[in-house]
């Protein structure tokens, strides 16, 4: 009995998955045994529009005017002004060599511009006894830059996932796959994220991963009580594609990560707790001694429709030897070693009442710190305050509009770089 | 190998951290490439006897008495003249160097655009020498106080830019961040500076440096700085800064190996090896031949040099390193014509000090005859009298500042002007 209502907590939560922010094939979502029976073999597409409009400050980087420094990206937060929920900001361009620590760019600068974030399509294939499960997710991302027509179509996930017990919360996943580190992976999806960028340090912990991951949970319903398990063997960090590759392994040796979390699901009140490492050879350099090691903590409470998230991560590289930097963006001259920490804690309440086609409200508002160092530069601390309002209509349409606020609190020049945001995600 | 590889992958993923160790293999990563006068000074308090990671040595190129450092005159020749340098960064295994922005106060007093130091002010350097990219090598941003502001204290570039004062582009400055106290080998500084001598010639030929500190991004306390002056390099439109080759002269003796770093002194060209292009040294302010490329050239046995019959300490000791390494140190004496002759690095040394014996013994007062020595004393000389072959380019670039260049000092000269 109490197992059932604790399946239904559950239930309720990811129902309401948006507060929760759990991904479409969600590692934390029941699997077999714990769901009702598959009806047959299921074909499933499913996907998302992102549109968006962004207004940046002054160039729309976070270069400032007259900073001739070399390598340019090392003396500011170049990921500060972020216009979609991938983190892309709205412009790199800076008239100095850099060294592969710059993420994608929309080329809007400081110019008001609508653009089209993300074209997305999911293919989910089932089979009738819910153990095994296929999925693919192909995203396209128009872009024009400085350098021309930049647009990407990227395999952003494609695995398998087999569940091998009926009788227990297991899964192993195998191919391009969500992180398994701390939970703001769980809102990479624009339709999925409560606002529409990521934290100062997503760029740490919410890149997709090629390689295989176990997932495993264990429920107890006499104190309403679960815990679980989240490990991954994979080819690179699970830092954004802009930073680190997941397609080939450059040393050849694996990363490995893994979470264990306990959550307390009360009927009317929820809570997730968390512990994230993450040990392995960088994967934007080929020497396997040259390691990076992450650690984080996250915490998830829910009550009474206020969700409050928060997440603090540490991140340290080693130096790797010259000429031997290699980023998707392509190759650099040296990666340095470097360190970084961070945090952020957000808090959205999901209003309760609607208005016609307006199905829901949910202001939010997020604080965000970073520090970080690059070996022989100064640290660098910025903050960010972000307030939004997202507002759902019928079941497949989402208007959000944010504000960031971004403060170089220290090491970095002082720069306008406070974006506005907007986003119209179109689901079906 | 399929095996080998999944091998390694299953090591990692079992051991996870905990015999972590026991899977790993080759040898930790390399440590950062560029070395400093910081690294230098470490080395040598550590009685190090071997720059690291070169493997050149410490001796005749730095000095550390009473834990102070300080950068030897090392000679050289170039272009068929008597040189010399100092050294003061190396790098190994980076293919550029960048200039980086340092930041100089200045005023204008009378708002005519006149521009005028701001005493009392030290400069404000943008990349401290920990970092793979510091730079000796500085583009200079004047910044410009405005009348009646409060004197700043300008200490980060952060404070220079937040600042939003007027910054007017300026020269190339050659300047080494270094310990405090750091200083030229044998430079007097008071009452009055007095370069030490040239070290083979004993002329005083030695052109100045200036010393000072200032402030360093990252950095609570000012670093001491070496500066030898504007306008003693060179860079590309990406910053890069333009590359010369320095000859450094080796032996390999029959069944022995590696080959020997000979004791003759070194030849600076001007510009790529194999091309035309020759900044020039107007003032004998030489914009080329800072940021060097190592070239290692293989001499034959019947290489060497001619070197004086009495020698003093410095040159008896480069006459022993010469025959140690196997080369010739043919010695002549030829009172004072032979100061232009010694120590010249000659691909036939037995011969060419045959013919001046001759010369000598014909008319001992008359200039020596040097035609049937086939001297490697420039870039061209070396680029015609050997095959490319035995020019071996490296990965190692060095700082090193002439201090003397066509037999005279190389003077040190800062501006306070606009520069595009």
């Amino acid at each position: 009995m109490r197992r059932s209502r604790l399946c239904v907590g559950v239930a309720c939560l990811l129902i309401s998955g948006r507060a929760w922010g759990q991904s479409s094939v969600d590692d934390e979502a029941p699997v077999a045994g714990y769901s009702p029976a598959d009806p047959g073999p299921t074909v499933v597409t499913a996907g998302y529009v992102d549109m968006g409009f962004a207004d940046v400050q002054g160039n729309g980087s976070s270069f400032a005017p007259g900073d001739t420094r070399v390598p340019a990206d090392y003396g500011v937060d170049a990921f500060a002004t972020a216009v979609n929920s991938r983190g892309d900001v709205a412009s790199t361009e800076v008239n100095a060599d850099t060294n592969g620590f710059l993420p994608r760019s929309l080329g809007i600068g400081g110019r008001p511009s609508l653009f089209l974030s993300t074209v997305s399509t999911d293919l989910r294939a089932s089979s009738a006894s819910g153990k095994y499960l296929l999925f693919v997710r192909a995203q396209a991302f128009p872009r024009f830059t400085g350098a021309g027509d930049q647009t990407q179509v990227l395999i952003e996930q494609a695995f398998a996932r087999f569940v091998p017990f009926a009788s227990q919360e297991m899964a192993l996943t195998v191919g391009k796959a969500d992180s398994v580190f701390g939970i703001e992976y769980l809102e990479n999806q624009a339709n999925l994220r409560t606002g529409i960028t990521p934290s100062l340090v997503a760029r740490y912990t919410t890149g997709t991963q090629l390689g295989a991951k176990l997932f495993y949970r264990v429920q107890l319903p006499s104190l309403w009580s679960a815990f679980s398990l989240n490990v991954a063997a994979t080819n690179g960090p699970a830092m954004v594609d802009a930073l680190q590759t997941q397609a080939v392994s450059l040393s050849g040796r694996p990363v490995l990560s893994g979470r264990v979390g306990y959550e307390l699901n009360l009927p009317h009140f929820q809570i997730k707790l968390g512990g994230s490492t993450l040990v392995g050879p960088r994967n934007d350099q080929f020497n396997p001694k040259t390691q990076m090691r992450l650690w984080g903590a996250d915490a998830r409470l829910y009550v009474a429709g206020l969700l409050l998230l928060g997440e603090y991560v540490d991140v340290q590289e080693d130096e790797g030897g010259p000429a031997q930097k290699l980023t998707p963006q392509g190759p650099a001259l040296f990666a340095s070693g470097f360190r970084a920490r961070g945090f952020w804690a957000q808090a959205s309440y999901a209003l309760p009442w609607s208005w016609g086609w307006l199905e829901r409200a949910t202001p939010y508002v997020r604080v965000g710190y970073r520090r970080a160092r690059f070996e022989g530069f100064p640290e660098i601390e910025v903050a960010r305050l972000t307030a939004g309002l997202r507002l759902d209509f019928v079941e497949s349409v989402a208007l959000k509009g944010e504000w960031l606020l971004n403060q170089e609190r220290s090491g970095a020049p002082t720069v306008d770089n406070d974006v506005r945001a907007l986003s119209l995600v179109l689901s079906w | 190998m399929l095996f080998r590889a999944a091998t390694k992958w299953v090591c990692a993923i079992g051991f996870w951290g905990i015999v972590a160790p026991a899977c790993t293999d080759g040898p930790p990563a390399p440590a950062a490439a560029v070395t400093t006068l910081f690294d230098i000074q470490a080395q040598l308090a550590a009685n190090k006897t071997m720059i690291e990671p070169l493997g050149l040595p410490m001796a005749g190129r730095f000095s550390y008495t009473a834990k102070a450092l300080s950068v030897d005159v090392v000679p050289a020749f170039a272009d068929g003249q008597a040189a010399a340098y100092v050294i003061t960064e190396f790098w190994t295994g980076f293919p550029k160097v960048w200039v980086q922005p340092m930041y100089v106060m200045v005023q204008d007093l009378n708002n005519d655009g006149a521009l005028e130091p701001y005493a009392g002010l030290p400069a404000v350097f943008s990349v401290g020498p920990a970092s793979a990219f510091y730079s000796p090598y500085w583009h200079v941003f004047f910044v410009v106080v405005p009348q009646g502001m409060p004197k700043p204290d300008f200490r980060t570039s952060r404070a220079v830019l937040d600042s939003g004062y007027r910054l007017i582009s300026g020269p190339p400055r050659l300047c080494s961040l270094a310990p405090i106290g750091t200083d030229v080998t044998g430079y007097v500084r008071l009452p009055a500076p007095v370069p030490p001598a040239h070290p083979l010639l004993g002329t005083n030929i030695v052109g100045n440096a200036v010393v000072g500190a200032g402030w360093v991004d990252g950095f609570d306390e000012q670093l001491g700085v070496i500066s030898f002056g504007d306008d003693r390099f060179t860079y590309d439109d990406d910053g890069v800064i333009d590359e010369a080759p320095l000859y450094v002269f080796r032996h390999q003796t029959e069944g022995l190996s590696p080959p020997q770093i000979a004791g003759l002194p070194s030849v600076g060209g001007e510009a790529l090896p194999y091309t035309a292009n020759k900044p020039g040294a107007p003032e004998n302010r030489p914009a080329f031949g800072s940021l060097w490329r190592l070239y290692f050239v293989d001499l034959p046995a019947t290489a060497g040099a001619i070197v004086p019959a009495t020698a003093d300490a410095a040159q008896a000791k480069r006459r022993n390193e010469i025959n140690e390494s196997g080369l010739q140190a043919v010695t002549l004496e030829a009172g004072a014509l032979g100061q232009d002759i010694y120590f010249r690095p000659v691909l036939n040394a037995a011969k060419c000090a045959a013919e001046l014996r001759a010369a000598l013994a014909a008319a001992p007062t008359q200039p020596l005859p040097t035609s049937a020595c086939a001297f490697l004393d420039s870039q061209t000389k070396m680029q015609d009298l050997l095959p490319p072959d035995k020019i071996v380019r490296t990965e190692i670039l060095a700082t090193c500042p002439w201090v003397t260049l066509a037999g005279k000092a190389v003077p040190v000269a800062a501006y306070v002007e606009p520069r595009p």
